[in-house]
Parts: C-alpha cells; sequence; structure tokens
C-alpha cells in the first residue's frame, strides 16, 4: 500500500509538473513573470521631438529608453511634435519584444507619411549545434541593396542570413533613395530583425 | 515413523516439515506445499482437531503426522530433511505462560529441529509473532514472567540467530503479523478482536484510551505466501523479518474502516482504560518487512478487515447488511458512505455545513487521494529515500519522459484542432480563430521545447544534423503559427467589417437605406496595417525556413513528409502576402478619410475594342466609410451628349485620327489606348469634363461574362419591374436590346441597371460564406481572364494590382518578347461573337544575343449574313513588337497596306485587317530580334527566359495558341515551365484565357 501511495504521489508530482509546463505556469508566477519583464525598447526619432504610445499608452517623448516590458507585441505610436501636424501624420509601427533583448526605433518623420531610418529587434531562434545567429533585413521599397561589412548580399523578398555573432556594418541603399549605414550586433540564438525605412532624394528642377 | 517410508518419496519431490502444524498457518502452508508436490509431516499433539486435518490433508498429497512426543525419534530417524518450518508464534500465542517443563521442552524441540537442519542443510524459518516481540520494547514498564510466551520467543529466537552465526544453518527469523481473514485467529489479540465484536454486537465500537496502540496485520494468504517466500528466498538467510502489512493501524484507524463498512455498530466510543499502560509510540521498530525481501500484500487491508467482519457475523448467526466486497465494490461503497456523510453534511455546534456542487464534485475528484496517508510516505525513514528516487525520476522525466509525452499529446492537439480551426475560419468567427491559433502556437512551443529537451539524444547518437534540421522546422513552424496570431489579431477589424457589412441599397431614388458606415473599423484596420504586414513578414520567413530544411539529412519515410509540409504551406505565402498588401490600401480605397468615386464601364466584348469592348454604360460608385454612399447608372451616350450639350468637343489622339479618321471623341471610344492605364486617365477626364463626378479614385471595367459567371452561380436573379428572371443566357440580350434601342434622355437601360447592381450587391451581402467564396473565385478568375481591368489611383493598390497582371497592362518591359495584337471591331456589329481566333509564334534562339520570330493570326468569321449583329469584321489591328525588332517578311494587311510607328517602347504595325463573313485569313509577320539580352539574361552559366505573352481583354477564352521554341544544341533546358520538349524544341498548345508567363532557363555546356 505504501509503496502504491508513494508511487502515486511521486506520478501526481510529475503530472502536475508536466501540466505546469504546458500551460506555462511557471514562467506566470509572479515573481518569474517579473523577472522576464526585463526587454527594452530605445525610441529616437532625428530631427525633431516625437510624443512616444506604446499600445496607445503615453511613455513621454524621444529620445527614451523603456524599460521592464514584458515579452509580446506592440504598437508604437511616434507623433511628431509640430505645429503642422497634417504634414507630419502619426507614424504607426509594430514591434514584437523578447525578453533579455533591447529594440531600437531610430526614425526621422518626413513629410507626407515618408520616414527614414530602422528598426531593430531580436527574436529567437533555435540553437542548433553550429552556434549561429541570424539578421534579417528588409524594407517597404521593392529594389535596394544590402550590403554587410561592405559586401553585396543578395537580394530576395525575405532575406535571413545565418552569420557568426558579432558587430556587422549594415548598408541598404536604393536608387533614388538616401542610403543608410548602422552597425547591428549579431547575437548567438537569435534572429536580429532589421527594417529599413528610406527617404527620397529630393529632386531638383 | 517409518524410515523407509521417506526412501519411497522421489529424490526430486523435496521433504518438509511443520512443527507446531495445527493452526491456521501450519494447515494453509501444508496444503500448498503439498499442493506443490512437497513431502510434509506435520509435528504437533495428536488429538481430534489435528486428525481431522490429518484426513483432511491426505486428499491432498503424502502426508505423515508425527506426534510431538515423538519428535526425538523421528529426527533420529529420518534421512532428508528440504525444509523446517517452525512455527512457533501460534503456539506462544495460545499460551501466554509455560511451566518450566514445557519451556524447557519447547526449546529442546526447536534445538532439535535447528540440528536435523543443519545436518541436511535444511532451508528452515523459525515463524515468531511480531506483538510478542513489540510488547518487549513498547511498554518500558512490562516486566514478562521468565515462563512466559514472550520469554519463549525471545529465547528461541536466539537460539535460532546462534544456530546460524555458529552452525551456519540456512535458517531466517519470520516475525508474522496478525493474520485477518476469512479463518482469522484474530480472539488471540483482545483489543482487535475487541473491536469486530462490537462491530457485529453493539451499537458503538469501543474503545478504550485513546485507540493509539498499534496493530501489524496481514491476510492469511499474505502470510502463507510470504513465509514459502521468504524460506526459499537465499537472500533471507540469518535475516530477521517482520512479515505483516508495512504501515502500522492504530486501534483508532481500524474502527474507523470497520465504521466505513457498515457494521451494526454506528459510531466510536471511547471508554476509559482501567489497565492504561504507558506507551511508548514509535519506540518499537519492526524488523526489516518482507517487502524488503520481494514479498508484496495481495490483499487490501479493508479486504482482510471485511472478511474477518464477516467471520464474526457468521460466528454469531447475524445478518450482515453487506455482504463481504470485491475490490471494486469495496470501493464503490466507501464512495457511497463519503457521499451519504457529505450530503447529509457536518454539524459543528448549531452551524450545518452542507456541501454544495462544487464541494462535491471537488470531493469525488480529490476523493481517493484522502486514502493518501503523506505522513506515512514521508515519514522520516523514508523521506531520504522519496527525495533520492525524485531526484533521480526528475531528470529523466525533464529529459525523455515529459518531451516525448509533450510532442505526442501536443501534436494531437494539433491534428484535432486543424479541423475546427478551418470551420472557424469558414465561419469567420474570428475570436475563436484567434482562440485556436493561441492554442496552436502554444501547442508548437511545447512541442519546440519538448524537442530541445531532446537533444542529448542527437548529440550522444551523432546525428546533429537531423537536429539542427528539425529545430529549423519545428522553430518555423512555431514562428509561423505565432505570425497568424498576430495576422488574425491584425485582421480583426477587416472580418468584423466583412461580418457586419451591410449594403445600403435601393440607389435608384438616389437615397441609401442605412447610414451605417464603418469608419472606425476601418480606422483600426489602417492602424493594424503595420502589424498584419509584420505578421506576413514572420510567416514568409517561417515558409522559407520550412523551405530550406535540408531533407537529406532525414531517412527516406521522413524525407516524404516533409516534403508534404513543404508543399501544403508553400501557397499560404502568397495568400498572406495578399492579405497584408491589401489592408494597405484597403482603407483608403473603401474612404476612410472621405469619399472615393470609382468610375466602373462595361464593356461589350461582341464588339472587340483595345481594353475588352465597346463601352456602352458606366456607373458611378461613391464609397465613404466603408458603405456605398453613390450610386449612379448611366448609358454612355447620354454622357457623350452632355458633353456635346456643354459645347465641349474633343479630338481624338493623333494615331487614332489618323487610323479612324474620327472628328470626335468621348467616353465611348476612350478606350483606344490599350494600355489600360492610359485608358483609364482618358475615361476619368470624360467623367469630369461633363461634369458627372467631381472626382475618380479609380476606373473599374467589367464585362458581361462576368456577370454570366454570377448569374450561373446564382441560378439567374429576379429583378423588381421585370417579368423574366435574369439569367446568363438571357442578361446579352436584354442589356444590348436596351442599348440598342437607345434614345437620348429615355432611362430605360439605366433604370434596368441600377436595379441589376442593387440585386447583385444585394445577393452578394446575403449570400454564406461558401456562396461568397464562388463569387470571390468567380471576380478572381474574371481578373485572370482579364474581365475585369483595374485602375485605382492609389499608389499602393494600383501597385498590386500590376503585380498580378490585373492592371491591363501592356508594357515594353513585361511583353518584351512576342507580338501583342490589338484589335479594334470598327464594323458597329458583333462579328466578334462569331470570330475563331488562332494565334501561332515560332522562336528560334540562335544565340544569346539574336532571335527569329514568325508569328501569324489567323481569324476566322463564322459570320453569314451582314445583318446585325452579324457582318464583316472590319478589324483595326495595331501589332505591338519589340522596338528593336527587325521586321522582314509582313503578310495579310488588307491589300498589304499598313504602317510602322514607335510608342512607349514598341514598334507598332498597324492597318486593316478585315473579315468579310464566312470567310479565314491569315496575318503574318517574322522578325529578328538583335541585342536580345534584355530578353535572354546570363547568369553564370545559366541562361533566363523572362516574358509575357499578351493577352487583348475580351478575346475568346477558347482562342488557341501555339508556341515552338528552338534553341541551340549546347544549351540544356532546366526549366521548362509547361511546355513539351522534343530535342531542342519547346512546345505548347494552349487555349489563351489569361496572359502566358515565359520563364525558361537553360544550362550553357
Amino acid at each position: 500500500m505504501a509503496k502504491f501511495l508513494k508511487i502515486t504521489s511521486i506520478l501526481l508530482i510529475f503530472l502536475a509538473l508536466g501540466v505546469s509546463m504546458h500551460f506555462g505556469v511557471f514562467s506566470n508566477l509572479p515573481l518569474v513573470r517579473d523577472f522576464h519583464k526585463n526587454a527594452v525598447l530605445t525610441v529616437n526619432t532625428r530631427r525633431g521631438v516625437a510624443d512616444i504610445y506604446l499600445d496607445g499608452v503615453d511613455y513621454g517623448q524621444t529620445p527614451t529608453s523603456i524599460t521592464n516590458l514584458a515579452q509580446g507585441g506592440y504598437t508604437v505610436e511616434l507623433e511628431k511634435i509640430t505645429e503642422s501636424s497634417d504634414t507630419y501624420p502619426k507614424q504607426s509601427f509594430y514591434i514584437e519584444l523578447y525578453r533579455n533583448t533591447e529594440a531600437v526605433i531610430d526614425i526621422e518623420i518626413a513629410p507626407n507619411n515618408f520616414k527614414s531610418g530602422h528598426i531593430l529587434f531580436y527574436a529567437p531562434i533555435p540553437k542548433t549545434f553550429n552556434q549561429e545567429g541570424a539578421i534579417s533585413i528588409r524594407s517597404d521599397l521593392r529594389d535596394y541593396e544590402i550590403r554587410i561589412n561592405n559586401e553585396r548580399v543578395e537580394q530576395k523578398n525575405v532575406i535571413t542570413y545565418k552569420l557568426k555573432p558579432g558587430e556587422y556594418e549594415i548598408e541598404v541603399s536604393s536608387d533614388g533613395y538616401e542610403s543608410i549605414e548602422f552597425p547591428a550586433i549579431v547575437r548567438e540564438g537569435y534572429d536580429l530583425n532589421v527594417r529599413v525605412y528610406l527617404l527620397p532624394i529630393p529632386m531638383n528642377f | 515413523m517409518q524410515e523407509k517410508s521417506f526412501s519411497k518419496i522421489k529424490k526430486q519431490n523435496p521433504i518438509s516439515i511443520i512443527v507446531h502444524s495445527s493452526n491456521i498457518i501450519g494447515t494453509n502452508l501444508a496444503k500448498i506445499l503439498l499442493e506443490q508436490g512437497s513431502k510434509v509431516i506435520l509435528i504437533d499433539t495428536f488429538d481430534s482437531k489435528s486428525k481431522g486435518l490429518i484426513s483432511e490433508l491426505k486428499k491432498i498429497g503424502e502426508v505423515d503426522f508425527v506426534d510431538i512426543g515423538g519428535i526425538d525419534d523421528l529426527m533420529g530417524n529420518i534421512g532428508r530433511v528440504d525444509y523446517l518450518f517452525y512455527i512457533q508464534s501460534e503456539f506462544l500465542l495460545e499460551n501466554q505462560t509455560f511451566t518450566s517443563k514445557d519451556f524447557l521442552e519447547e526449546s529442546n524441540n526447536l534445538n532439535l529441529c535447528l540440528k536435523v537442519a543443519q545436518k541436511y542443510n535444511a532451508k528452515s524459518s523459525l515463524i515468531s509473532s511480531v506483538s510478542l516481540n513489540e510488547k518487549l520494547t513498547q511498554y518500558p514498564d512490562y516486566k514478562p514472567s521468565s515462563y512466559s510466551s514472550e520469554e519463549l520467543q525471545r529465547y528461541s529466537e536466539t537460539l535460532t540467530a546462534e544456530y546460524h552465526d555458529r552452525a551456519k544453518i540456512n535458517v531466517r527469523i519470520i516475525r508474522v503479523g496478525t493474520a485477518l481473514g476469512k479463518e482469522s485467529n484474530v480472539e488471540k489479540f483482545t483489543s482487535l478482536n475487541q473491536l469486530f465484536e462490537d462491530s457485529v454486537n453493539s451499537d458503538a465500537i469501543k474503545i478504550a484510551g485513546e485507540g493509539l496502540d498499534v496493530h501489524y496485520l496481514i491476510h492469511l494468504s499474505d502470510l502463507i505466501f510470504g513465509i514459502l517466500k521468504l524460506t526459499f528466498s537465499s537472500e533471507t538467510n540469518g535475516e530477521v523479518i517482520s512479515l505483516c502489512n508495512d504501515n502500522e493501524y492504530s486501534t483508532l484507524s481500524i474502527a474507523y474502516k470497520l465504521l466505513e463498512l457498515n457494521p451494526n455498530a454506528t459510531e466510536i466510543k471511547f471508554i476509559a482504560n482501567p489497565n492504561r499502560k504507558r506507551v511508548l509510540h514509535d519506540q518499537y521498530i519492526p524488523a526489516p518487512n518482507a517487502e524488503k525481501y520481494g514479498w508484496e500484500q495481495k490483499k487490501r487491508l479493508e479486504k482482510s478487515i471485511a472478511e474477518t467482519l464477516d467471520t464474526k457475523f457468521k460466528k454469531y448467526n447475524k445478518k450482515w447488511a453487506v455482504p463481504p466486497l470485491d475490490e471494486s465494490a469495496y470501493k464503490k461503497k466507501l464512495e457511497e458512505i463519503r457521499t451519504k456523510k457529505t450530503s447529509k453534511g457536518k454539524r459543528q455546534g448549531n452551524v450545518s455545513i452542507v456541501a454544495t456542487p462544487t464541494g462535491e464534485a471537488v470531493s469525488k475528484v480529490l476523493g481517493p487521494l484522502k486514502n493518501i496517508n503523506i505522513k506515512e510516505i514521508f515519514r522520516s525513514k523514508n523521506l531520504f529515500k522519496t527525495l533520492t528516487i525524485f531526484l533521480i525520476l526528475l531528470p529523466i522525466f525533464y529529459f525523455l519522459v515529459y518531451p516525448l509525452f509533450s510532442i505526442g499529446i501536443n501534436t494531437f492537439a494539433i491534428y484535432k484542432s486543424t479541423s475546427e480551426l478551418s470551420e472557424n475560419i469558414s465561419d469567420l468567427n474570428n475570436e475563436n480563430v484567434k482562440d485556436e491559433l493561441t492554442s496552436l502556437n502554444r501547442n508548437m512551443q511545447n512541442i519546440n521545447r519538448g524537442f530541445e529537451n531532446l537533444n542529448w539524444i542527437f548529440l550522444l547518437t551523432q546525428q546533429t544534423d537531423i537536429y539542427d534540421e528539425t529545430s529549423t522546422l519545428l522553430h518555423a513552424l512555431e514562428t509561423g503559427s505565432e505570425g497568424l496570431v498576430t495576422l488574425a489579431d491584425g485582421t480583426e477589424p477587416l472580418i468584423r467589417y466583412l461580418d457586419e457589412f451591410e449594403p445600403a441599397l435601393s440607389f435608384e431614388d438616389g437615397t441609401s437605406t442605412t447610414t451605417r458606415e464603418y469608419t472606425n473599423i476601418l480606422r483600426d484596420l489602417e492602424k493594424n496595417s503595420d502589424k498584419i504586414a509584420e505578421s506576413s513578414y514572420k510567416i514568409s520567413q517561417a515558409l522559407q525556413a520550412i523551405d530550406q530544411v535540408n531533407k537529406e539529412v532525414y531517412p527516406q519515410f521522413i524525407q516524404e513528409n516533409i516534403g508534404e509540409i513543404q508543399t501544403a504551406v508553400s501557397p499560404l505565402r502568397k495568400n498572406i502576402d495578399d492579405v497584408a498588401q491589401i489592408v494597405q490600401f484597403l482603407p483608403d480605397t473603401l474612404g476612410v478619410d472621405g469619399r472615393k468615386r470609382y468610375l466602373v464601364l462595361l464593356q461589350n466584348p461582341g464588339e472587340l475594342r483595345s481594353t475588352g469592348g465597346w463601352i456602352t454604360s458606366y456607373v458611378i460608385i461613391g464609397v465613404e466609410g466603408g458603405q456605398i454612399r453613390e450610386l449612379k447608372v448611366d448609358d454612355v451616350y447620354e454622357l457623350d451628349g452632355e458633353l456635346k450639350n456643354q459645347g465641349k468637343n474633343f479630338e481624338p489622339p493623333s494615331d487614332m485620327l489618323e487610323a479612324l479618321e474620327l472628328d470626335l471623341f468621348g467616353l465611348s471610344l476612350s478606350n483606344w489606348e490599350p494600355n489600360f492605364p492610359d485608358a483609364a486617365k482618358e475615361a476619368k477626364f470624360f467623367v469630369k469634363e461633363a461634369g458627372a463626378a467631381r472626382s475618380v479614385d479609380g476606373v473599374i471595367t467589367i464585362d458581361i461574362y462576368l456577370l454570366q459567371d454570377l448569374l450561373d452561380l446564382w441560378g439567374g436573379i429576379n429583378i423588381p419591374g421585370e417579368r423574366d428572371l435574369i439569367t446568363s443566357e438571357n442578361i446579352y440580350e436584354k442589356v444590348f436590346f436596351l442599348h440598342e434601342h437607345f434614345t437620348p434622355g429615355q432611362s430605360q437601360k439605366a433604370t434596368f441597371l441600377t436595379k441589376l447592381a442593387d440585386e447583385v450587391i444585394s445577393k452578394i451581402a446575403s449570400s454564406d460564406f461558401e456562396e461568397n467564396s464562388q463569387v470571390f473565385n468567380s471576380i478572381l478568375n474574371s481578373l485572370e481572364t482579364k474581365n475585369i481591368l483595374l485602375y485605382f489611383n492609389n499608389v499602393n493598390a494600383q501597385r498590386y494590382f500590376s503585380q498580378r497582371g490585373w492592371a491591363g497592362e501592356l508594357l515594353a518591359r513585361k511583353h518584351n518578347f512576342t507580338p501583342s495584337p490589338i484589335e479594334w471591331n470598327w464594323g458597329a456589329n458583333k462579328a466578334n461573337l462569331y470570330l475563331e481566333r488562332e494565334q501561332q509564334i515560332k522562336t528560334e534562339i540562335l544565340s544569346l544575343n539574336e532571335i527569329e520570330v514568325e508569328y501569324s493570326l489567323t481569324l476566322k468569321n463564322n459570320s453569314v449574313s451582314e445583318n446585325y449583329p452579324q457582318g464583316e469584321y472590319k478589324n483595326y489591328l495595331r501589332l505591338y513588337l519589340p522596338q528593336s525588332a527587325e521586321v522582314s517578311t509582313v503578310t495579310g494587311f488588307s491589300k498589304n497596306n499598313y504602317s510602322t510607328s514607335y510608342k512607349k517602347g514598341f514598334k507598332i504595325l498597324e492597318g486593316w485587317f478585315n473579315i468579310p463573313t464566312s470567310t479565314t485569313k491569315e496575318l503574318s509577320v517574322s522578325y529578328y530580334l538583335e541585342n536580345a539580352n534584355d530578353i535572354l539574361l546570363v547568369e553564370e552559366d545559366e541562361v533566363f527566359l523572362q516574358s509575357t505573352i499578351f493577352k487583348q481583354p475580351g478575346t475568346s477564352k477558347k482562342d488557341s495558341l501555339r508556341m515552338d521554341i528552338t534553341y541551340p544544341e549546347n544549351w540544356a533546358i532546366v526549366e521548362e515551365g509547361n511546355f513539351d520538349r522534343v530535342r531542342f524544341n519547346l512546345i505548347k498548345q494552349t487555349q489563351q484565357d489569361r496572359e502566358e508567363n515565359l520563364y525558361l532557363i537553360w544550362e550553357l555546356q
């Protein structure tokens, strides 16, 4: 009887463990959850200041770093502080934050819905035995050229390059647009998502 | 006892001796030994009881009985002994005290038996009592007399131990607990026996004192089996073993168990214990339990108690309401008792606690757990052992059991939820879709986590490639499911809009029937466009990762499964990318920021024109806040008439003027330019000039084929005021009868078309998902076959339509290879309804820079009379060739008269190519393309040919197209699309219902 009870108890404990793991009970425990609320979002708007809203909540003005954010998707709205608000409509970005990572929005809000700059955030990828990280670069333009450490890379719709962890210099350019350059750090087990916005070069008649 | 009687025993048949055999243990032990083929010698006092026992046992096997007085003779003469069972426990319990003579005699008998066991190397057991042993330690004030049963047991055990230690005989001391069951000897245990007696004969079970004294119990059958197992086992040699239930049961707990069996007694009464002795609980530590040596208790304690109780009832000839229960019935009964107690409620003071339904449910679920005595499980002596087991099992659980279990369960959950998900998608039930997808994502996360925990297996088996690829695949599926969750969240406003959309109908009188607008929903959708784009990107990333999984590392049968996954998910990318792109322009085009007006041109392909047919009517649709706010239908003559009335006369484009010798230009002729965006801009111009609309944000052409498709789907529709059902068969006659008999100022045609539009929109809005998906497919098909052309001012929308070939474009960079014929019916008839068309394109690729093309267009006019709608096909043909084409031969134009011009990157050959009734004519053109490197792209050692074969909107779906491509012999085809290959020729024969995209790859050898 005692043996049966022991086995039953142990099985029940393991069953409870399994169910808890399945439903993510441990990661939602108050202390653990707070411990994992450590994502950081840094927002900067070049040539101007903007109000920042995260999922509709006011987070002050740029430049700033918002800390202790929980993992998840956020809609970031940037409203440039200007007298001619019609010229600079509110810009909305959807960004996904993961724990233990920092995301960066570094954007210039230009007139007539144009914008220039980049958004960086890390997303986890499977840790393989190759010990690699990755970088994914995309732009809303159809044709653009990407250079990583001054080396041109093949451009497709979805671009994910597996790279060894380290710092890389990224350059994105397109005909008729101002190219941009910025440093990016590739981490093992993470895909550095890069979204690039290029500003058209003004035409001179 | 005769010695020779033992000589008859076969060598393989063991001889067992049971001393003190006339008791339940001895008897049952003898029965089992006899059944197993052993010769059994029983030794005890010969009396009537033992006489009956012998005759009973003789029926089973070979048995001899020896009076204990003759034990000396027996032991002196016996030639062999294999097993000796010295059952002293029952003897001692029956005789509490002994005389010195009896004490000496018993000890001598034991001594003699052990000597014989030593002599014959027999396996021996001294069966003593746990309770007698306990008495010596538990009661510190207890001083047994020198010749008491306790002392005799102590002496016997000591003697036995000395024999083992000194003489090395194979012997063990088995201390047995109180035997329960049908033949129980519970009478010898006063306090325990009293519990059973009270249960049967009294209203209350009386417990003297606190009832905390402990009992060591065992079912008789378990006891017999235990003695045999322990005696036969060599592991037990020299050991002292407790043979009883491993749990210690107090008098009180036994009393409760008795009450649960519903005997006569219904309560427990505690009475003073005048003979109370000081008890040192937990002082007594029984010898190691028999479980240590592999013995297992087979009979549950409850069953043992029930059997004993039943024996008591029989003894007193009393009827027990509940007969002895089997295992399952016992559990059921126990549950009934618990439920009964709960339903009656407990009373605490004046407060009655009544079980709630939830409480009852919880009680039912947790009921079995109440039996678990945590204290027992985690007694200090067991805690370390339990913890050790737990710690050993924990990594096994985490790195093997849980991952496998989790992967299995979650895979099953995904499989199960897939059908529900598709149902919810069909029902546009976004909430459920989101829940299902969230659950799907969690399942994928669990599978992934489980798989990661198994990585050690791949490391040990050196299959890291399989781990890496599988991990990538699973992660891609997880990322994809995450993307789908975000997508479902982002598209929620779109689903809401589609679900809640209620059209404002009856535009005939200029007012709408509903004021419902969807501005806020569209604003939400606009706000979510980045989220949707992000989710689309994420899904694309996932699909790319799935595509790139290297199947080669897997065994063959898994390769096929992965291939199936790759094939299954591949179409998702385009669909989701479509949604993301549509969301970019949908809110704006549906008038989220103000009214948007669209010009719809109804074209008649029976009289073919550049963009599909003669423009017969036009519709202005005003959309604001996602709702149709304006719908105006009119004949094209009305608008052209209005321009004339306003004195606005416009000259046609020069090439049109030259070709057709026109003097007036208006909406009805505005589709001269074959590139639809150009024609759309012309149409917009006339509509604005006539004041039909202040602004036009897009132009859409539709032809009668789409309407016919929809009417076929619905089996026709009723239009108010029309006598007949409008079907695909009569719609053409109806619309063109009205047009033919149109006179300026007449509203009959416009009214009919307005009502038709009302009914079509109403029908679509009231249809279920399945019907609408058919409508959607029909519209999609019309877009592909160019029965609908779209031009929107919104840049994102126009880019989207252009990418999909829905914008009706004729572009030099796209149609850069084969001729693009543009026909213009100038015969004022519907001759195109009687026309058959055949095109042949023969191409020879001479080298990377040189291509020769031979093109022929054959038209057969099946009209048999000159009467409308039949007649001669007066066709002004423009043949758009690549600008660099060097034309060598042209034949077939009327009187061989044609002109050549250049426009927008094309070389155009144009002239009349008329086909009289019942006549077939062919037009041929040959040309040579030098510097064809904008058609043939070379990358490393591969050659790519990418081009589009133009289809003029409005031409029949049955038109025939044959294409032959001959390529150099030193080229090896890598990608041949849907061509057939014959040596160095690619051949295709098809009905040209849509534009043909060429994508061919060769390898240079």
